[in-house]
């Protein structure tokens, strides 16, 4: 019945899928077609030249080297300065933040960079909250002249529907400006998921899920990630997920029945277990994330970092994020091998920071 | 022969990156590739970033996709970033120390003073709904004294005491309740408890405690007391971002604390005006001293507002230093003896 579905669903987005492979193309090969004559670049030496280094091969272990006296540095400057401003240099102090999260990160000797900037975010933001200003008056509106129940009743399916819209919006533009604004050795990666397939892939997961009574629900989650990880690109080269839907389900279902033995103890284990499942079927070019996330160990630390933010009234969370962080990158790397030579900057549009903004107000994640 | 540092280049189209050697001056940097090629960046051009005090430094020249310099010596960062970029060393520990005086600041002398300019531009008409509001809020159901001699000493104690330019009509309610109190609230209304009427030695000190009620609303204390109240609680949302039930209990306990403080300083400051009007009204003051020994007799018990009071016996000293600065006056009684007394019988109706 599934694999019937699922068939189904790719023949409906194929032509989506299609004219978005060739709009990348296009614009990959535009790029390749100037790159010869870019005047400015010209005295550098060919990167292909035998002296450059162009293929990495072996296994790479992610870390974060960040020290706890550094960030709490970062959090206290960007603390008073949120409280002298009211709040108002918030996305300056969230762009501080995540640069020194990503400059922290490394792998294979090269940090990561997120090149975000206060302005964009705070720009971001205000179109967040005009957008979500006039809907709310917009939803008083409606509500100060309703008459009869049953169209209160409609106002109120239509405004989660909304709701549900925003968030997905909020998401995929979070996604694609984080990923635009983020590089590894001079190259960024990106997002190219659109909101339109986004929120037909998730509403009709949901759907299809609460239909089936939550058994159709590890089937989306593994399209969903796909989804989510074949959109995304590291320069001209896209991620590729190969994980089995029936692998996921079975994860899930066994997750689920020992979550219901252990009363939900097994919750962070089932967590875990689908994360590193989804980690290791991470493809990129000839090389696979590998992932050692583990539910014991990922629990334990969740309690240490709760419990050391309480028991220090929040000022050792500068400590206990950076060990959080360490533990989490620890437990993934990169096998394989990777041309480097073939890597090439992508130009695509940069994404704006509405996204981001709105993400702030929801609080999601994906 | 200046200082040179090994560093990586990379050219923003790939992630390959070659080894350079750089040499600075203020000028810009000098990049010698390894085929003997040289480039020159000029410092007007660069951007420099260094994400970690620790770490890699790095320097971006030209549009996106931007070509990159990274040094892992954080040392260059110190040598030729002060070049690009001197100001920020003291900038952590200047602001630190600025929120260590300005918050207390804020609390101690901004909160009050600034609640105290705004509660004078409050409209006397949203006083009034509001005083109505936080009286039917906190005594629904109060039982009101009303007889007619009673009543008319009432307005004969206010007509003599209320200043004769002010924009307040007064109003006393006499509760019947044993409570030894007497409270004011914004826009002129006045709650007097049975149990301070009995327990007053004479007109003349009650007369005392109704000048302060007054002056509580003459100068806006309850609205102020208000505003301070939301602004207090403005400031703590802030430092309480990311709240958890500790540092929220802990911030409560300073919140409390600067109010009752604030309310001891207006408090004092009714006081001494109350000691205006009795004297402008020619009201012995002498018995307000009276009446304040009575209150201190009765102050352990006393709830509301007293409570928030200063020290009683540090509001009797500071009273009688001020009736001894002021020049002595000849005082005419405030009621007749059969005033008085209906007055205090009030309630028996």
């Amino acid at each position: 019945m599934h694999v019937l579905n699922q068939q189904n669903e790719k023949d409906n987005n194929m032509t989506e899928n299609d004219k978005e492979q060739n709009q990348f193309d296009e614009v990959l090969n535009e790029e390749e077609a100037l790159n010869p004559q870019n005047p400015e670049k010209d005295s550098v030496p060919d990167a292909e030249s035998p002296e450059a280094e162009t293929a990495l091969e072996g296994k790479w272990q992610l870390e974060f080297n960040g020290q706890g006296a550094e960030l709490f540095g970062i959090l206290l400057k960007n603390f008073l300065l949120n409280v002298l401003t009211l709040g108002i240099y918030y996305p300056w102090a969230k762009a501080k933040q995540l640069r020194y999260y990503y400059g922290a990160s490394r792998i294979s000797d090269s940090d990561f960079q997120f090149h975000g900037t206060g302005r964009e975010m705070l720009i971001g933001l205000g179109k967040a909250i005009v957008v979500l200003v006039v809907l709310d008056f917009a939803y008083e509106g409606i509500l100060a002249v309703i008459l009869y129940d049953w169209l209160l009743a409609m106002t109120g399916l239509l405004y989660a529907f909304v709701f549900f819209l925003l968030i997905m919006i909020a998401s995929v533009g979070a996604r694609r400006y984080r990923m635009s604004r983020t590089s590894w050795r001079g190259i960024r990666f990106r997002f190219l998921g659109t909101f339109k397939h986004t929120i037909i892939l998730v509403s009709r997961g949901w759907l299809l899920s609460l239909l089936s009574l939550g058994f159709y629900y590890p089937f989306y989650l593994n399209r969903f990630q796909d989804y989510w990880t074949s959109k995304t690109t590291f320069g001209n080269i896209a991620f590729s997920y190969d994980g089995q839907a029936k692998e996921v389900f079975r994860i899930w279902l066994k997750g689920m029945l020992l979550t219901i033995l252990t009363l939900g103890i097994y919750l962070f284990w089932l967590k875990a277990n689908l994360q590193r499942y989804f980690w290791k079927h991470t493809v990129y070019g000839e090389a696979r994330i590998n992932s050692t996330l583990y539910g014991g160990k990922w629990l334990w630390e969740s309690l240490i970092f709760l419990l050391f933010v309480i028991l220090t009234l929040g000022i050792g969370r500068a400590w206990a994020v950076v060990r959080y962080k360490k533990f989490y990158l620890g437990t993934l790397s990169l096998e394989g091998k990777i041309d480097l030579a073939q890597i090439k900057q992508s130009e695509a549009e940069m994404a704006g920071a509405t996204g981001e903004g709105m993400a702030d107000f929801f609080d999601v994640e994906m | 022969m200046s200082k040179t540092w090994q560093a990586q280049y990379f050219d923003g189209r790939t992630p390959t990156h070659r080894d350079v050697v750089l040499s600075a001056d203020t000028r810009g940097v000098r990049i010698k590739f390894e085929d003997g090629s040289v480039r020159f960046w000029h410092s007007a051009d660069l951007r420099l970033q260094q994400d970690l005090q620790q770490g890699p430094v790095r320097l971006e020249y030209g549009e996106f996709p931007p070509e990159t310099l990274v040094v892992d010596d954080p040392e260059f960062g110190s040598n030729f970033g002060k070049n690009m970029r001197n100001r920020n060393r003291y900038f952590t520990p200047f602001l630190a120390l600025l929120t260590v005086i300005i918050f207390p600041v804020l609390i101690y002398w901004g909160i009050p003073s600034v609640s105290g300019l705004f509660a004078r531009f409050v409209p006397l008409s949203i006083e009034q709904q509001l005083g109505q509001y936080v009286i039917e809020e906190i005594f629904p159901n109060r039982l009101i004294c009303e007889t007619v001699p009673g009543r008319q000493a009432l307005e004969k104690l206010l007509t003599r005491l209320a200043p004769a330019d002010s924009d307040y009509e007064f109003q006393l309610e006499i509760i019947d309740s044993d409570l030894v109190n007497a409270l004011a609230f914004p826009g002129g209304k006045i709650l007097i408890f049975r149990g301070l009427l009995e327990k007053s030695p004479s007109a003349e000190a009650l007369s005392g405690v109704l000048a302060h009620e007054m002056q509580h609303v003459l100068q806006r204390h309850g609205t102020e007391n208000l505003l301070s109240q939301t602004a207090l609680s403005g400031l703590f949302k802030l430092f309480v971002g990311e709240a958890n039930a500790l540092t929220e209990t802990i911030f409560q306990g300073v919140k409390t604390l600067s109010l009752l403080r604030y309310t001891r300083e207006l408090e004092s400051e009714a006081d001494a005006l109350a000691l205006q009007l009795l004297i402008q009204a020619k009201v012995d003051s002498d018995e307000m001293l009276a009446m304040f020994r009575v209150l201190q007799k009765h102050s352990p018990s006393l709830p509301e507002s007293f409570s928030t009071h200063p020290d009683m016996s540090s509001r009797l000293k500071k009273l009688e230093t001020l009736i001894a600065q002021n020049p002595e006056y000849v005082s005419e009684p405030i009621l007749s003896i059969e005033n008085w007394e209906s007055l205090q019988n009030i309630c028996q109706s």
